[in-house]
C-alpha cells in the first residue's frame, strides 16, 4: 500500500533527512518548512501519515495538529510529534497536543528507528482499524531534559495564556496577509473555529462587509508592501459582525528580518448599547428642555393674549350694554380702545409667526453696510454719542428681507442698550469664511462665507448657565411687564438668522459685557446680482435627497425645488444607489448633488450610505444633514466623506447657502 | 363701596375703573403690589382686585400681604395665566384666601355681579 507521508520542520537538514527515511520505507512524501505550508500542501495531498516538529514559525504544530484534527478531511491523518522539547512538555503534549505518537528527537539513528516504528504502528492500526488511539512515545534512551529548555517552554505558556486570556481578539498575520494564528477572544468575536481561519487571507477570512475593500487595500499596501501603515476602524463607525459591534485596528510589525501583521478585534458591543441608551436618555431630556420652552412660550403667549382680549371684549361689552345712553364720542373712545388692543394683539401674532416661517418670504440683494448705518442710525435717533459703527469689510451683500434683517438688529440693540444705557454701543460689520463648522456658544454654524455684524455692550452679562436659555420665547431676564411680546426678542432674531441660513452666537462675560454676532450667508461678491445665483441652466442643479422622513422630504423637496434644483427624495439608500448606477450607464445626465439625512432611528448609517455612493462615482458631492449638531459626522463631516452639513432645521436660505457654497467651491 | 384694581397693564386698569365707576363703586388703583400696599394705606378700601403676575411685586406675594395686614379686605383674583397656566396660579390665589378667581379675558358683568355678591354678604363700611 502506498502511504501519502508529510514531514513538516523548519530545520532544513533534519526535515531531509526524515523524508529519505520515508521514502526508503516506500512512502510518497512531500515536505513543509512552516505549519502554514503544510497546511497548504495537505489541501490537494492529503496525506495518510505526518511528522511534525512543534515549535515552528507561522503555524507551530500544535496549532497544525489540531487544525488537521478539526478538519474532515483530515480527521483520520496518523500525526507523528518529533520535537526536541518532548521530554521536557511530556505531560502537557500528552494531554494537549493531539497526535497519535510523540518522539523526542535523539540522534539520527535513534530518528530512523522511531520512524520506522511509528510507520508500523500507522500500518496496524489501518489493517485493524483501531478505534480509540493511544498515544505512544519514544524517548532516546539515557536522553536528559534540559533545564533551559523547560525553562524556555514555561516562559512560552506564560505568554500564550496571557494571549488566550486577552479580552482583545488577536488575530496574527504573515508577511503574506495570511492568518496563521488566532485567540480565542479573536474566534468568539468572530464566531468560528480556529481551522476555518488558518491559512486565509485576511480579506477573505471574516465577513469584513462595507470595510473589505480598505482591508485589501492595508494587507496589500501596508502589510504585504512594507507600507508599514496602521488602519483602524473606529466606534463612531464600527464594523458589524453578526449582533456584535466591533472596532478594529489593523498593524503591520517589523521583527528582526522579517515582518508580522496584526489584527486586534475589540467587541465594544456593551459599552455601544450603553452609550445608545445614554444617548436616548439624553434626547428625552432635550424633549423635556424643548417642552418646558413650548410650555414657558405658551403661557407667555395666553398671558399678553389673555390681557389683550380682556380689554377688548370689556370694552366692546360696555358699548353693547350702555351704548344706547352713551354719547358718540364715548362710544368712539372705547371702541377706539378695542381697536388699538386689536392692532397689538396683531403685531403680536406677526411676532410669533416669525418662528413658524417657512422662508418662501421676500429676498432682496441687501447691502448690509447701508442697512446698517440705516436702522442703528434711526434706532438711536441719529445721536452720534451712543453708537459706534466700525466697518471692516465694504460692499459686502446678502440675501435677505430687509425688513426683518432690521427688527433683527433692533432687538438686539434694544438689550444692548437696557444692559448698558450710559455707554455707548459698538457695532461691528465684518466677514469671515469658514472652512469648518464651527461651534460657538452652543451654536453650529456650517461652512461657509458669512456676513457678520457685532453688537457689543459693556453691560452687566449673561452667566453661562443662562445662555443656553436666552433663545427661549418668553424666557427673560427682565422682569414680566404690561409690554406685550417682551420676552420675544432674542427668539425672534434666532428666527429670523434661521430663515435666513444665518445663526446668532450670542458671547458673554458677567460684569464685563456681551457681544452678540448675526452671521448672515454672503453672497459670492463677484455675482452680486441674485438672480444669477439662483437660476443657473437648470439641467446642471439636479439633487438626491436621502431623508427616511417623509415629511421633511417633502419640505425639503419644495425648497430646493424653488431654488431651481431638480429634486428626487429617497427614503433610504437603495433607491439614490439605483438612481446612480443608471447615470453610470449614461454620462451626458449630469451629475446630481447628494443630501443625506443623519438620523439615530434609521438603520442606514449616513456614513455607510456615503462611503456605498463614492463606491458608485467617486467624485460626488454629498451633503451631511442632521438635528444633531453635535454629532461628530456634523462635526467632522470631511473625514467620513461629505463636503458639507447642514444643521436641521433647514431653511430656504441654509439651503441656498450651503448648496452655493459646495457649487462654488 | 371702594375698591382697588392692581394690574401693571393701564389700558386693563382704564377699562376695570370704567365699569366699576358705572357700577357706582368709587376706584382706586396700582400699577404693582408695592404701590397698592401704599394706596391701601392712605386709603383702605373694602375689595382687592389683583392681578397676579406683574413686575416689582407680584400678585401672589401682594395678596399674602393684604390678608395678613387687612384681614377684613375681601379678595379677587385674576390672571391671564403666565408659565405654569392660569388655573394653577388662581389655585395658589384661592388657596391663600382669595375669595373669588377670575381667568382673563374677564366677564365684567360677572365681575360686578360677584362684586354686588360680596356687597350684600358683607356690606359697606
Amino acid at each position: 500500500m502506498d502511504i501519502k507521508a508529510l514531514v513538516v520542520d523548519n530545520n532544513p537538514v533534519l526535515l531531509r533527512a526524515v523524508a529519505a527515511i520515508l521514502q526508503q520505507e516506500g512512502c510518497t512524501v512531500k515536505t513543509a518548512g512552516t505549519g502554514l505550508e503544510a497546511l497548504e500542501i495537505a489541501d490537494a495531498f492529503t496525506p495518510d501519515f505526518v511528522v511534525t516538529d512543534l515549535i515552528m514559525p507561522m503555524v507551530s504544530g500544535e496549532q497544525l495538529c489540531r487544525i488537521l484534527r478539526n478538519t474532515k478531511k483530515h480527521q483520520g491523518v496518523f500525526i507523528v510529534v518529533l520535537s526536541a522539547t518532548v521530554l521536557e512538555d511530556r505531560e502537557r503534549i500528552f494531554r494537549e497536543v493531539q497526535c497519535d505518537m510523540c518522539i523526542a528527537k535523539g540522534n539520527l539513528q535513534e530518528i530512523r528507528q522511531h520512524v520506522r516504528e511509528a510507520l508500523q504502528m500507522y500500518r496496524q492500526r489501518s489493517s485493524t482499524i483501531a478505534g480509540e488511539n493511544q498515544k505512544s512515545e519514544r524517548i532516546p534512551d539515557g536522553l536528559q531534559p534540559s533545564e533551559m529548555t523547560s525553562e524556555l517552554l514555561l516562559e512560552k505558556r506564560h505568554y500564550s495564556d496571557i494571549l488566550a486570556n486577552l479580552e482583545e481578539g488577536i488575530i496574527e498575520l504573515n508577511n503574506q496577509g495570511k492568518v496563521i494564528a488566532v485567540n480565542s477572544s479573536a474566534l468568539n468575536i468572530l464566531s468560528c473555529r480556529e481551522e476555518s481561519l488558518i491559512g486565509m487571507l485576511l480579506p477573505e477570512a471574516v465577513a469584513w462587509g462595507i470595510f473589505k475593500k480598505e482591508i485589501e487595500q492595508w494587507t496589500d499596501r501596508q502589510l504585504i508592501a512594507l507600507g508599514m501603515e496602521n488602519y483602524d476602524i473606529f466606534d463612531d463607525n464600527p464594523l458589524l459582525l453578526n449582533d456584535k459591534i466591533v472596532t478594529a485596528s489593523f498593524l503591520p510589525i517589523s521583527e528582526a528580518d522579517s515582518n508580522f501583521g496584526l489584527c486586534i478585534l475589540r467587541d465594544i458591543s456593551r459599552r455601544y448599547k450603553a452609550e445608545k441608551h445614554t444617548k436616548e436618555l439624553n434626547n428625552a431630556l432635550k424633549l423635556v428642555k424643548k417642552m418646558d420652552a413650548i410650555s414657558c412660550m405658551a403661557g407667555g403667549v395666553a398671558h399678553d393674549f389673555n390681557n389683550l382680549l380682556t380689554v377688548i371684549c370689556g370694552n366692546l361689552d360696555i358699548v353693547t350694554l350702555y351704548g344706547e345712553n352713551q354719547s358718540a364720542e364715548e362710544r368712539n373712545k372705547l371702541l377706539t380702545q378695542a381697536r388699538k388692543a386689536s392692532l397689538v394683539a396683531v403685531d403680536l401674532t406677526r411676532q410669533i409667526s416669525c418662528f413658524s416661517n417657512f422662508g418662501i418670504t421676500n429676498r432682496e440683494d441687501v447691502q448690509v453696510e447701508q442697512l446698517v448705518q440705516e436702522t442703528v442710525g434711526r434706532f438711536f435717533n441719529w445721536t452720534k454719542e451712543r453708537y459706534r459703527i466700525e466697518i471692516n469689510c465694504l460692499e459686502r451683500h446678502v440675501h435677505a428681507d430687509p425688513e426683518e434683517l432690521a427688527v433683527a438688529l433692533g432687538n438686539v440693540l434694544q438689550n444692548a442698550l437696557e444692559a448698558c444705557p450710559d455707554e455707548a454701543i459698538r457695532i461691528v460689520v465684518d466677514e469671515n469664511n469658514f472652512t469648518t463648522p464651527q461651534l460657538m456658544s452652543g451654536q453650529f454654524v456650517p461652512a461657509g462665507k458669512y456676513v457678520r455684524i457685532d453688537i457689543c455692550d459693556r453691560g452687566r452679562g449673561i452667566s453661562s448657565e443662562l445662555l443656553f436659555r436666552i433663545f427661549d420665547p418668553y424666557y427673560s431676564t427682565k422682569e414680566r411687564s404690561a409690554l406685550k411680546g417682551m420676552g420675544l426678542g432674542l427668539t425672534v432674531v434666532y428666527a429670523i438668522m434661521r430663515n435666513h441660513g444665518g445663526y446668532v452666537v450670542v458671547r458673554s462675560t458677567p460684569n464685563f459685557g456681551t457681544t452678540v454676532s448675526l452671521y448672515i450667508p454672503s453672497l459670492p461678491s463677484e455675482k452680486p446680482s441674485a438672480v444669477a445665483v439662483e437660476q443657473p441652466p437648470a439641467e446642471d442643479r439636479r439633487i438626491l435627497l436621502i431623508e427616511p422622513d417623509r415629511q421633511i422630504g417633502e419640505i425639503g423637496k419644495i425648497m430646493l425645488s424653488h431654488l431651481g434644483f431638480s429634486v428626487k427624495v429617497y427614503r433610504n439608500r437603495a433607491g439614490a444607489v439605483a438612481e446612480l448606477k443608471k447615470r453610470k450607464g449614461d454620462l451626458h445626465m449630469p451629475r446630481p448633488l447628494i443630501i443625506i439625512a443623519v438620523s439615530e432611528t434609521h438603520d442606514e448609517s449616513a456614513a455607510q450610505t456615503c462611503k456605498l455612493l463614492h463606491e458608485i462615482d467617486p467624485a460626488l458631492q454629498i451633503i451631511a444633514m442632521s438635528g444633531t449638531v453635535l454629532d461628530p459626522i456634523m462635526v467632522n463631516y470631511r473625514d467620513y466623506g461629505f463636503v458639507n452639513a447642514i444643521p436641521k432645521p433647514f431653511s430656504m436660505d441654509s439651503l441656498r447657502h450651503i448648496t452655493n457654497t459646495v457649487l462654488h467651491s | 363701596m371702594k375698591i382697588l384694581i392692581i394690574d401693571d397693564d393701564d389700558k386693563i386698569r382704564d377699562l376695570f375703573r370704567m365699569w366699576l365707576e358705572k357700577a357706582g363703586f368709587e376706584v382706586f388703583e396700582a400699577e404693582n403690589g408695592k404701590k397698592g400696599v401704599a394706596v391701601q394705606q392712605a386709603s383702605p378700601v373694602d375689595l382687592l382686585i389683583c392681578d397676579l403676575i406683574m413686575p416689582v411685586q407680584e400678585g401672589i406675594e401682594t395678596i399674602t400681604q393684604f390678608r395678613n395686614d387687612f384681614p377684613e379686605i375681601g379678595i379677587i383674583a385674576i390672571s391671564g395665566g403666565g408659565k405654569i397656566g392660569p388655573d394653577s396660579y388662581l389655585a395658589v390665589a384661592e388657596h391663600l384666601g382669595a375669595w373669588r378667581v377670575f381667568t382673563k379675558p374677564v366677564d365684567m358683568p360677572l365681575l360686578i355681579e360677584t362684586i354686588r355678591e360680596w356687597e350684600r354678604s358683607n356690606g359697606s363700611r
